[in-house]
């Protein structure tokens, strides 16, 4: 909403930040209800990295560039992590693995 | 009245508040920059920033030995500690640090402007090859609404050390319970990494997916039981082997790798297994964030793959094809999409391997060559390196003292050591070897300190730990801002560089000293590039006979340089920042610069097209020179 609306920089920046480095990898890592947040938190960022340069690098190398797609295409897959969270959460609770 | 815990606990955070406060005063203490001398940043710090780092130290230090301090609080410690030695430049200099940086950044803007790399391009040719970190900061470029890359990439430092605390963690928590260990192991790593490979790169973006791929293999693929001498003679091909060539000794050599995979086994059990769901989630994670290191960066797949090999063999990690499917993504990487760099370089790739001697002494400046400060600083980063290694083997003494192996930690340490066998790495083998030992380093000197759940209990401990730390961060001082004359690059060097690249015109010449200057980071790939004191060829340094005619007729050298180069206009661009690179590393003697430029002035051949206190940028005389700029331009003020 940010990237489209054009909102002032700062307020954009830091979402824009925060969606990339956080949200596709969190929308998965959830689903494997790990315990601790800095280890959720660190295997969230590491794989939105993975993921945002997959994008990235899917569309440079087949010379796509389309960063308004490429967003689409992090926001579908957070969609999906999300939905998958809300499936699995609706049946019987998985436990909370050691670590 | 006895002070309780909680009392203490908030003395604790307010020592970090004032820490903090402290570093904070130091900053707007009107630091002159320009003042910096051999002995890089720390000639003009404040007091202020010794202070602050001197409360922090002793406060983490009193904290983690208290039972009662939280461990949130400690961790604080260890994020203003990265803060207090990583933001300092970054907030300080207002411009991107490294010349290497910049050029970081023109890959970004070529991918902005073409929308794809062109793996055949002659010059920078690996970025493109490996396209991976420039493919992502030119998303994030464009998604953000930044111009250029140059918006946030002098924050790399601080950011990529804060998201490598979450891997240090994650490794760490596998090894130990002890939260002492794990917290005092994540301030061990901060405060001898001082070989500043954090930076906006591709190998500190891989460097962290690393760090999580072994978290993610040591705390969730552990091997629940060691297989039966019988399963491992014929898994390890022990006995085939034994077969073929001397029984005796196979059957000896798969015994004793048993007995030592079991026996070192027994004092690391500590995580049970997930579940198979899991199982297959974490290991697709893996494979997505190999897949990005594979496509990110040369070094750090093998580094990786090395790593998790060791674990295997050693029956530390379960998933036992994982050092085969890396090694498979790895080469279907290079086979498929860098093979324009493979044609250009297998030369020097191949002759490298096998060198271990000259690989690693490539890496080593030659200290008697370069001017006393830098000389000063190598020393002090040779020592450094030299007291994290002491520190760890002292510490895996002391652990196996105590009754721990740590054999999945001693494993890691030594995986990178093949790679200097391997390649010189551009003469970077050395520091990257050490930087990728380091976190395991780092873990077992924090094992000096407390090697066990019930050590470290009496006053003496914190005391050792505070002399041990006070002299590594000293040390760590040294090294990492010992350079920073030559890293440092001025608001005038920055508006010089943007001049040149935003007006020279296509297919022109752009000849620098020694290539320290904010340089290729904007349409770079339509330039030509040669440097006064490098060979353009091989990289190295000029023959003696070439500096010798360099010195004695700057004005002809220069000129054989362009008439050897076709140009369409042609530059040549002085820096402070060069000057420092070339007087310190002895290529060439102090105040050469200087000479240069007046030479070029009066020669008649050049005009200065622009100038400023810490640049100038020259360009030739003559028709259909970029636009026959005759006035003087001025800024960067």
């Amino acid at each position: 909403m940010a990237e489209v609306s054009g909102t002032s920089s700062s307020f954009r920046v830091a979402i824009v930040f925060w969606f990339m480095l956080v949200c596709p990898g969190m929308a998965f890592v959830r689903l494997l209800h790990l315990r601790g947040h800095l280890v959720e938190f660190t295997l969230a960022i590491g794989l939105s990295l993975a993921l945002d340069t997959i994008v990235a690098e899917g569309m440079v190398l087949a010379k796509r560039w389309s960063p308004e797609w490429g967003l689409v295409a992090l926001a579908v897959l957070c969609v999906v992590g999300a939905v998958i969270q809300i499936r699995t959460a609706d049946g019987v609770a998985a436990p909370r693995d050691l670590q | 009245m006895p002070v309780t815990g909680l009392q203490k606990t908030l003395f604790s955070f307010l020592a970090v508040v004032c820490a903090a406060g402290l570093w904070i005063i130091s900053l707007r203490s009107g630091i002159d920059l320009g003042r910096m001398n051999d002995l890089g940043l720390i000639s003009v710090l404040p007091l202020t920033f010794y202070l602050a780092l001197g409360v922090l130290t002793v406060s983490f230090f009193l904290a983690i030995h208290r039972p009662s301090t939280p461990i949130p609080l400690l961790l604080l410690h260890v994020v203003v500690l990265i803060a207090i030695i990583h933001a300092t430049p970054t907030i300080l200099y207002g411009t991107l640090r490294y010349s290497w940086a910049w050029k970081h950044v023109g890959i970004v803007d070529y991918i902005l402007r073409h929308g794809s790399v062109d793996p055949s391009i002659s010059f920078l040719n690996a970025y493109h090859n490996w396209p991976g970190f420039f493919a992502l900061n030119a998303f994030i470029t464009n998604v953000a609404g930044f111009k250029s890359a140059l918006t946030y990439a002098a924050w790399g430092p601080p950011f990529f050390n804060l998201l490598d605390l979450g891997g240090l963690l994650l490794i760490f928590n596998s090894f130990t319970r002890d939260y002492r260990q794990v917290c005092l192991g994540a301030w061990f790593f901060y405060v001898t990494n001082w070989v500043g490979q954090d930076y906006f790169s591709p190998q500190a973006t891989t460097y962290f997916l690393n760090l999580v791929i072994l978290g993610v293999c040591l705390t969730w693929f552990r091997v629940i039981e060691t297989p039966s001498l019988s399963v491992f003679k014929r898994w390890l091909v022990f006995d085939r082997a034994a077969h073929l060539f001397h029984r005796l000794v196979f059957d000896d050599a798969a015994h004793v790798f048993n007995r030592l995979a079991i026996s070192t086994e027994q004092s690391e059990a500590l995580n049970s297994a997930p579940r198979p769901a899991r199982r297959g989630g974490l290991l697709l994670i893996i494979i997505l964030m190999f897949a990005v290191i594979a496509s990110t960066h040369q070094l750090t797949p093998f580094m990786t793959i090395l790593e998790v090999l060791g674990l295997v063999v050693f029956q530390r990690c379960r998933v036992r094809n994982l050092p085969l499917l890396l090694a498979v993504i790895t080469v279907t990487w290079i086979v498929n999409m860098a093979v324009a760099f493979l044609n250009g370089n297998l030369y020097w790739i191949v002759q490298s391997i096998g060198h271990l001697d000259a690989n690693a002494n490539s890496t080593l400046i030659n200290v008697n060559k370069v001017s006393w400060g830098l000389h000063m600083v190598a020393l002090v980063g040779r020592v450094l390196t030299a007291s994290a290694m002491g520190l760890a083997v002292l510490g895996f003494i002391r652990r196996l003292r105590h009754g721990y192996w740590d054999l999945p930690c001693v494993l890691l340490a030594l995986a990178p050591i093949p790679m200097l066998a391997a390649n010189s790495y551009g003469g970077e083998m050395l520091f990257r070897v050490y930087f990728f030992a380091l976190p395991f380093l780092a873990f077992f000197a924090a094992s000096l300190i407390y090697p066990s759940e019930g050590a470290g209990r009496t006053w003496r401990t914190p005391a050792m730990a505070i002399v041990i730390s006070g002299g590594l961060l000293v040390g760590f001082c040294f090294a990492y801002y010992g350079k920073e004359r030559m890293n440092y690059f001025s608001k005038q060097e920055v508006a010089a560089s943007q001049y040149l690249f935003s007006t020279a015109p296509t297919g022109a010449l752009l000849i620098d000293v020694d290539g320290d200057y904010p340089w290729a980071f904007k349409n770079y790939e339509r330039f030509n590039y040669r440097s006064l004191v490098f060979d353009q060829e091989s990289g190295t340094q000029i023959t003696r006979r070439q500096r010798a005619s360099l010195l004695s007729n700057p004005v002809a050298f220069v000129s054989g340089i362009i008439g050897a180069t076709p140009h369409s206009a042609a530059y040549v661009i002085f820096t402070r920042s060069q000057a420092a690179m070339s007087e310190e590393n002895g290529y060439l003697p102090s105040g050469s610069l200087g000479v240069f430029e007046q030479d070029l002035k009066q020669s008649g051949h050049f005009t200065i097209t622009f100038a400023n206190s810490d640049a100038t940028v020259f360009i030739l005389r003559g028709p259909n020179k970029g636009g026959g700029q005759r006035t003087v331009q001025s800024g960067g003020h």
